[in-house]
């Protein structure tokens, strides 16, 4: 996954135009690993601001069925 | 007074008439007690990312409104009672919504519809022309 490697700078601080909305559901599935689950900030390189949202926006598309829960791998 | 995003998903059977059907029943039940509703649009047919009730494939509506806090429980409950809406959701907005623009997408659309009712009419026509002649023969042919 090419978001992941360190000394990233934060994705969406770099390009403002990207908004962190749970419809934008093409731009926060980079966010999460293979079983759905989130990837720390650390390891992606997003911002503290910018993980909580980001956060958010992920557990809303869950919720809307736009996201697994459990990983495209497993549910399919 | 807030504004609100709500999201819903519709049985993917509905379609057309009778998903606007559905969708101005949710308008006017919103409407009973927002101050306006900015948009309501249908964003489009999608593969759910998991089943629900033995369903993978919705109809995603979105609905921008403005209202107060005490209102979303009383929709919420009765978003739940309703048989065609799979799942729904409401978020609270930072920023007020920005009207959608869809008078162009609009347009094509009647002009196309206008363009297959003439091509039917035409053929509806025909066909009754037809029809005539043939009632026409067959009475030749009785007499």
């Amino acid at each position: 996954m090419s978001v992941i490697g360190r000394g990233n700078v934060c994705k969406f601080c770099e390009d403002k135009s990207i908004s962190i909305d749970y419809k934008n559901v093409k731009t926060i599935k980079k966010f999460v690993n293979e079983q759905g689950k989130i990837i720390p900030g650390r390891v992606t390189g997003v911002c503290a601001k910018c993980q909580r949202k980001l956060t958010k926006a992920i557990k809303r598309a869950r919720n809307i069925a736009l996201m697994s829960y459990t990983g495209d791998s497993i549910s399919a | 007074m807030r504004y609100y995003e709500t999201i819903y998903i519709v049985h993917p059977d509905f379609e057309d008439s009778r998903l606007d059907e559905i969708m101005s029943s949710v308008d006017k039940q919103i409407e009973k007690n927002c101050d306006e509703i900015v948009n309501s649009y249908v964003w489009g047919k999608r593969r759910l990312a998991y089943d629900i009730n033995k369903i993978s494939y919705g109809t995603y509506v979105i609905v921008h409104y403005s209202a107060k806090n005490s209102f979303m429980k009383e929709l919420n409950s009765w978003m739940k009672i309703q048989e065609n809406i799979l799942a729904n959701m409401t978020i609270r907005l930072e920023e007020p919504p920005t009207q959608k623009e869809e008078k162009k997408v609009d347009q094509n659309k009647s002009v196309k519809i206008d363009n297959i009712k003439n091509n039917e009419d035409q053929e509806y026509v025909k066909d009754k022309v037809d029809d005539d002649m043939k009632d026409k023969e067959e009475l030749e042919v009785k007499e």
